[in-house]
């Protein structure tokens, strides 16, 4: 146990001096030796935990939720605070400080109302949730905690975190194999189970070499962390501050996150991630460099942030997909795959890019190409921008409002949509509109046997006024009339898209941190004043029934139906994507706000 | 219901007198003939009453165990049920459904959801805590339907029967007049009042209020509106009712102008009877009642000079020489000495009441007070009016036993305005004696108090010759810079559009109301004067009444300016001064809003914009009046205030925008009896917190949106509306009893149902 909090080998001895000074605290509730005596005497010596006005740990006493929230702040040694107020939290409390870390960490919201409950004992289940957003622990299968012989009491807002934690067995079942979800958990159960997943902490300053046989923490700056291997995930915390954390011959099987480190930098050097590297700085962009013969399939940018890859072929798949459309992300170096999810900024310095792919979510987002860049091939399915002078070989176009300021050797703009490249309006048919734009061309002029499109076969150049399809009505309406959307169709649209009611694209600002929640927030977050924990959102229609959404699903019917197969059941992935966040009825149509973007449904034909 | 007994004799003369009048000009005139906005036509809708049975009380009841089979039926939940599945097992406790009207019990209170109501906004209704609950235990026990819309709440601690009958709004404001005259009444004066429930019937328990005019008079005014419809009606039986009430609650307000005897323009707050209770601040007893009479200052914790006294410092070196006198005459020792030790001395000022220091004891009660030396003496300059001193007399009470309240405030004395303006242009109409006479008391009072004003450097001045605190509108008052504290704004840069328009409404009701009238021709040419100088100047802060339009037009920008100041106050936001700096950079005025000054800039602002729009609807005065409304519109819109919307609408009647709906709605939600209890709102999830405090109270939870009346805290527009909870600590309701409590004045329902139906906005009862 001793070994599992890490200090630089200068250190080390007078650490362990100070641990066995500690031990004064272990028999704090009896003379014999408590089951979790050491992993306690451990967190004492390290400041982590602390006894009360005795000295007494009150082990078998069970934690408060404040308590337990402080324990996990001190693991990660957040910094950062939230502005978001809770009734039940005054200011003047200690504990007001370490909910508000918390909740800028995200690792707790408060309930349904609003509410810290900070006197409350935490519950297991409460734990697991703690937990799951502290440590970013998602189950592979979404049922695990059935197995526990009482899943069936596990609420719907735990399950996930439940399962996760079971699946990398940081938890057990009681007697019966119970989890027993409502139950209290005692300080010194608190303790453990956080020492479970947490793994290894290091937390000051130094050189270490220290393999992990599951998770490892890092949570201060100017650390390098050599020749060793991380069994689980290694989380490099915002306790970092700006300081520095470098990896050197570290070969991490999980996934590596980074949300401290300053501008100089967090480096990876001869440093190889199994899963993903995951950055996600909130107080400042982080530097992240990549050299020597390090090798990661996938890095995602959650939040703002520097990229530099010195070394070639060592990134396969960089994703963009801050929820924050004003991050800013700079990227150094050649990598395979850039994939942009959100509307955010990319910068591209001296980059090589083989293929970058807009997605349909990352509407609004601009690429910025200097001359010193390039990039192979870009797909935008999503209103995006790409400027700059550095070059761009081909673009293939699949959604209206592109804009790609610079000449493109090679433009497929799909059927029926519209483009701006290099200054000129592109439109696509249905049959082909391979071209290209440089050199002060106006439009489009087809090059057959260039694209890959569908049907090669000689057209007119298109034009913006001309009905593409051979038909023999030549007096057919120049524009097709606009026929409204059928009952159920579902569409996309990213958070900053106009289209998006004011009220949503708002609420999204508020939830992800980006705008204040005030007066001219309007929104009523559900019709029900009392409602079971997991039902996020809830909206009257103007066939006055109910939808009723919990993150997963989305329901519509009317409140005397007792036939349950009569409420009609939209889905995930089907007609929203992510979890929903909010919903907003606006004559026949549906908005659904999630994580990942805003869906709107119709469901009731048009209102004349 | 007890009825109102104790001015019975004043009633049926009145009664006699009003029988005979002729109809005004104002009968069968529509109010506003030429305005746009359509009319919301009003009808009955169910309105919650409740009776609350502690378990003993209950179990006494006859057809308990009918009940009680109920309660036991409505814990067997049905599975099948959509909408319960919403509500989670976790919170569902209790069931009935009772037609289309779904009751359902929870851990949390109870949820009524009926999807055939008219309004939407009424489909999902809350009922929680102590109003709904027995003593606030919202975890529901028992439901039963009472098979007339209405529900049997059980929980732990009791039981609530909530009868849910349909009325119109007519039918609840006439319960409201009847508890404000059981209740609230005080020798007509009209506050919120204590009360208790005696045999079942409502009792008030009269007390002194800091407000009895402002709240009295807001009441008279709703009374005169009821009045003058029921005249353009026909309705004999409600006008005859109407003016009666009316002119006693003018009536009442009249006195407080003249009780002091002073004749001088000074208003009090409030009198009491000797053996009341009498609350802090400088209080006089009438020793010899009638003109050459005098009255003297009586001992409290600010007349002897402590805490809060600063105000009422005698620097007259003739008192102070006499009142030392009078200390070494009576104890033998020298004042300078005794008091030289105590906080609020000074050499140069002494106090309204000076007494021995050896001597101890409350000093709350002082007129019965042993030990005092010297007391502060005010004249008594002119006999008081029968016909208002009768408010006392006739319930036996002798001048020589008033103690009256020798401070006033600006919200004192705007609403003193307001009532004289609309008392004597819609109240007083008749040919009675009484009507003459009192409209000339009315121009009279008007008169006095405009002159005190504007011949004591815009202040109200107090027997000690002092300003009063809180009735000042002289031109320094208002900098952005006081002169005596560089760098800091003046005390009334705050209040200062509130006050500018205060000040131009009191000029331009005196104006209307001393007009063509022989004795006040050289008054009102000085009003007139003083009027124009409002308008027709810039403001420099140097010369009282000029220019005061400019700062009217700054209630935005100066709630924002105070927001760095009041804000760092606060540890959440001086420890994290970007917060502060959010609030300014997105504008926010709505933290830093004083709900109290809408009130006041709304009762204030009716008669002036009526008096500017008749006479020309298109000046450009009319123009800056709509400019400065707006303002105030930015945060009063948000609140669906009926009042407010009906001033609205009142100032801009060719808007056809205005949402008259949704200030109706608010009515037909205004709880019945005004019965002021804890409420916990924080806790649902049907609303969204705001991130930040108001500016007024770092503790207060703000939500988003403003909830129906009925689930919200009683208040009379001068709270805020948006705050979560009310007497709720650490997620606890404060105490309760049913039959001891608080009775809220019922202004904010029956002033804006009458002015609403005078004015046609809305039609019907």
């Amino acid at each position: 146990m001793l070994r599992k909090i890490g200090k630089p080998a200068l250190v080390l001895t007078t650490a362990c001096t100070l641990l066995f000074s500690a031990a004064a605290f272990a028999a704090t509730d009896g003379s014999s030796k408590h089951w979790a005596s050491d992993t306690l005497q451990e967190w004492v010596s390290e400041g982590l935990l602390k006894g009360d006005a005795t000295g007494n740990l009150n082990e078998n006493q069970s934690i408060t939720r404040a308590e337990f929230v402080a324990l996990v702040n001190r693991v990660f040694n957040y910094s950062d605070t939230s502005s978001q107020v809770f009734a039940d939290v005054a200011a003047t409390k200690w504990y007001a400080d370490e909910f508000s870390k918390a909740f800028a960490a995200g690792i707790v919201q408060g309930d349904a109302s609003g509410l810290m409950k900070p006197n409350a004992s935490i519950t297991r289940a409460e734990v697991a949730v703690v937990l799951a957003n502290a440590f970013k622990l998602t189950a592979q299968n979404a049922n695990t905690y059935s197995s526990f012989s009482d899943g069936q009491a596990v609420a719907a807002w735990a399950q996930d975190a439940v399962s996760a934690l079971l699946e990398k067995e940081y938890v057990q079942g009681r007697t019966g194999n119970q989890f027993a979800p409502s139950a209290k958990i005692t300080r010194a159960e608190a303790v453990v189970m956080i020492d479970n997943v947490m793994g290894y902490l290091i937390h000051a300053a130094g050189t270490y070499n220290r393999d992990a046989s599951g998770n490892a923490v890092l949570n201060a700056g100017d650390i390098s962390l050599n020749q060793s291997k991380v069994a689980g995930n290694l989380y490099l915390t915002s306790g970092i501050g700006e300081g520095d954390a470098t990896l050197k011959g570290v070969t991490i099987k999980g996934n590596l996150y980074v949300e401290g480190g300053g501008v100089n930098s967090v480096t990876l050097d001869g440093t190889s991630v199994g899963g993903q590297l995951v950055i996600n700085r909130k107080q400042a962009p982080v530097r992240v460099v990549i050299s020597g013969e390090s090798s990661l399939s996938n890095l995602v940018f959650q939040r703002s942030g520097k990229l530099v890859i010195e070394s070639p072929n060592t990134v396969d798949t960089v994703t963009v997909a801050p929820s924050d459309s004003k991050a800013v992300i700079t990227i150094t170096g050649k990598i395979k795959r850039l994939v942009i999810e959100s509307g955010a900024v990319v910068d591209l310095s001296n980059a090589e890019i083989e293929v970058l792919e807009v997605k349909g979510t990352g509407a609004g987002a601009t690429v910025t190409v200097d001359a010193s860049s390039q990039i192979g091939k870009a797909t935008l399915s999503g209103a995006a921008s790409i400027k700059g002078t550095g070059k761009v070989n081909e673009a293939e176009i699949h959604a209206s409002g592109v804009t790609i300021e610079q000449s493109v050797s090679t433009v497929i703009v799909k059927d029926g949509l519209t483009a701006t490249v290099n200054g000129k309006e592109v439109k696509g048919t249905a049959n082909n509109t391979g071209g290209s734009t440089g050199g002060g061309n106006s439009g489009t002029s087809p090059t057959p046997g260039v694209t890959p499109t569908p049907t090669p076969t000689a057209t007119p150049v298109p034009t913006a006024t001309t009905e593409p399809t051979p038909t023999t009505e030549p007096t057919a309406t120049p524009v097709p009339t606009p026929t409204p959307d059928p009952v159920g169709s579902v569409k996309y649209f990213s958070f900053t898209d106009q289209k998006v009611p004011v009220k949503l694209r708002d609420y999204h600002l508020v939830l992800i941190g980006e705008k204040t929640l005030d007066y001219t927030m309007t929104l009523q977050p559900s019709i029900f004043p009392v409602s079971d924990d997991h039902i996020v959102a809830s909206v009257l229609d103007t066939d006055g029934k109910v939808w009723v959404a919990s993150a997963n699903e989305l329901t519509r019917f009317n409140i005397y139906e007792q036939d349950a197969g009569k409420a009609e059941v939209f889905h995930q992935d089907e007609h929203f994507k992510g979890e929903i966040q909010a919903l907003l009825v606006e004559g026949d149509v549906i908005w659904v706000l999630t994580n990942d973007s805003v869906s709107q449904i119709k469901y009731k034909s048009s209102i004349k | 219901m007890k009825r109102w007994t104790k001015s019975m004799v004043s009633a049926v003369i009145g009664a006699s007198v009003f029988a005979s009048i002729p109809l005004s000009a104002f009968a069968a005139t529509a109010a506003l003939p030429s305005a746009k906005f359509a009319p919301v036509a009003l009808e009955e809708r169910a309105q919650k009453d409740m009776k609350y049975y502690s378990a003993s009380e209950f179990s006494a009841l006859a057809h308990k165990d009918k009940i009680l089979a109920g309660f036991a039926a409505s814990l067997v939940i049905p599975s099948d049920l959509q909408v319960l599945k919403v509500i989670g097992e976790e919170q569902l406790t209790a069931f009935v459904q009772d037609g289309e009207t779904l009751w359902i019990g929870t851990k949390s209170g109870v949820t009524r959801m009926n999807f055939s109501e008219t309004d939407t906004r009424d489909y999902v209704q809350y009922l929680s805590g102590p109003r709904y609950l027995y003593n606030g235990d919202d975890v529901v026990t028992g439901l039963y339907s009472d098979g007339s819309n209405g529900v049997w709440i059980q929980n732990a601690k009791g039981v609530v029967h909530l009868a849910m009958e349909n009325k119109t709004l007519k039918e609840k404001a006439d319960i409201q007049e009847d508890i404000m005259k059981t209740v609230n009444d005080r020798n007509g004066m009209i506050p919120d009042q204590y009360y208790s429930i005696v045999n079942g019937q409502y009792v008030g328990k009269p007390r002194t209020n800091d407000n009895d005019g402002l709240w009295t008079a807001a009441y008279a005014i709703g009374e005169i509106f009821r009045y003058q419809t029921a005249l353009r009606e026909g309705n004999e039986q409600e006008r005859v009712e109407a003016k009666a009430a009316a002119t006693r609650a003018t009536k009442a307000v009249l006195l407080l102008n003249q009780i002091s005897g002073r004749a001088d323009g000074f208003p009090t707050r409030s009198y009491i009877v000797k053996g009341q209770e009498q609350r802090s601040g400088l209080w006089f007893e009438v020793k010899e009642a009638g003109a050459g009479g005098y009255a003297l200052a009586v001992k409290s914790r600010e007349a002897v000079g402590d805490k809060g006294a600063e105000n009422f410092r005698i620097t007259d070196p003739d008192l102070i020489l006499e009142a030392k006198q009078a200390y070494e005459a009576m104890t033998g020792r020298t004042y300078d000495v005794d008091w030289g030790t105590k906080n609020y001395y000074g050499p140069n000022w002494i106090y309204p009441v000076v007494f021995d220091t050896k001597v101890s004891g409350p000093r709350n009660v002082g007129y019965l007070e042993p030990g005092v030396a010297w007391r502060l003496k005010s004249d008594i300059n002119e006999d008081l009016d029968p016909m208002l001193a009768a408010l006392y007399r006739d319930m036996g009470i002798s001048d020589t036993d008033i103690i009256y309240k020798a401070d006033t405030s600006a919200d004192e004395v705007l609403a003193h305005f307001s009532l004289f303006y609309y008392a004597d242009r819609y109240l007083f109409d008749g040919a009675s004696d009484e009507d003459a006479h009192l409209k000339e008391l009315t121009v009279q009072f008007a008169d006095r108090m405009m002159n005190h004003i504007l011949t004591n450097d815009f202040r109200i001045i107090d027997a000690h010759g002092n300003s009063t605190t809180w009735s000042k509108w002289f031109a320094s008052y208002f900098l952005k810079d006081d002169p005596e504290n560089p760098g800091e704004f003046a005390y009334g840069y705050e209040d200062g559009p509130l006050n500018a328009i205060e000040i131009m409404s009191f000029l331009k009701t005196t104006m209307y109301l001393t007009k063509g009238k022989a004795d006040y021709s050289e008054h009102y040419a000085q009003y007139e004067q003083a009027y124009n100088d409002l308008w027709d100047y810039s403001y420099d802060g140097t010369e009282n009444g000029k220019g005061y339009i400019r700062f009217a037009k700054e209630h935005l920008q100066r709630r924002l300016d105070i927001v760095p100041r009041d804000y760092m106050e606060f540890d959440d936001y001086s420890s994290d001064p970007a917060r502060i700096e959010d609030i300014v950079a997105r504008q926010d005025v709505t933290l830093s809003v004083n709900y109290s000054d809408e009130h006041l800039f709304t009762i204030s602002f009716m008669p002036l914009i009526e008096l500017e729009l008749e006479e020309d609807p298109g000046s450009s005065r009319v123009k800056d009046l709509r400019e400065i409304l707006d303002q105030w519109w930015v945060n009063m819109s948000r609140e669906l205030n009926p009042l407010y919307t009906f001033v609205y609408q009142f100032s801009n009647q060719d808007n056809t925008d205005v949402d008259l709906e949704s200030a109706v709605w608010m009515m037909y939600r205004s709880p019945q009896i005004r019965i002021e209890l804890p409420v916990m709102n924080s806790t649902r999830k049907d609303v969204l917190h705001l991130d930040d405090y108001s500016a007024r109270d770092e503790e207060e939870l703000l939500l988003n949106r403003v909830l129906p009346p009925d689930e919200n805290k009683i208040y009379k527009y001068n709270k805020n509306p948006f705050v979560a909870d009310e007497n709720v600590s650490n997620g606890v309701y404060g105490g309760v009893n049913y039959n001891d409590g608080y009775m809220s004045n019922s202004t904010a329902f029956t002033l804006p149902y009458w002015m609403g139906r005078y004015y046609g906005m809305i039609e019907g009862e």
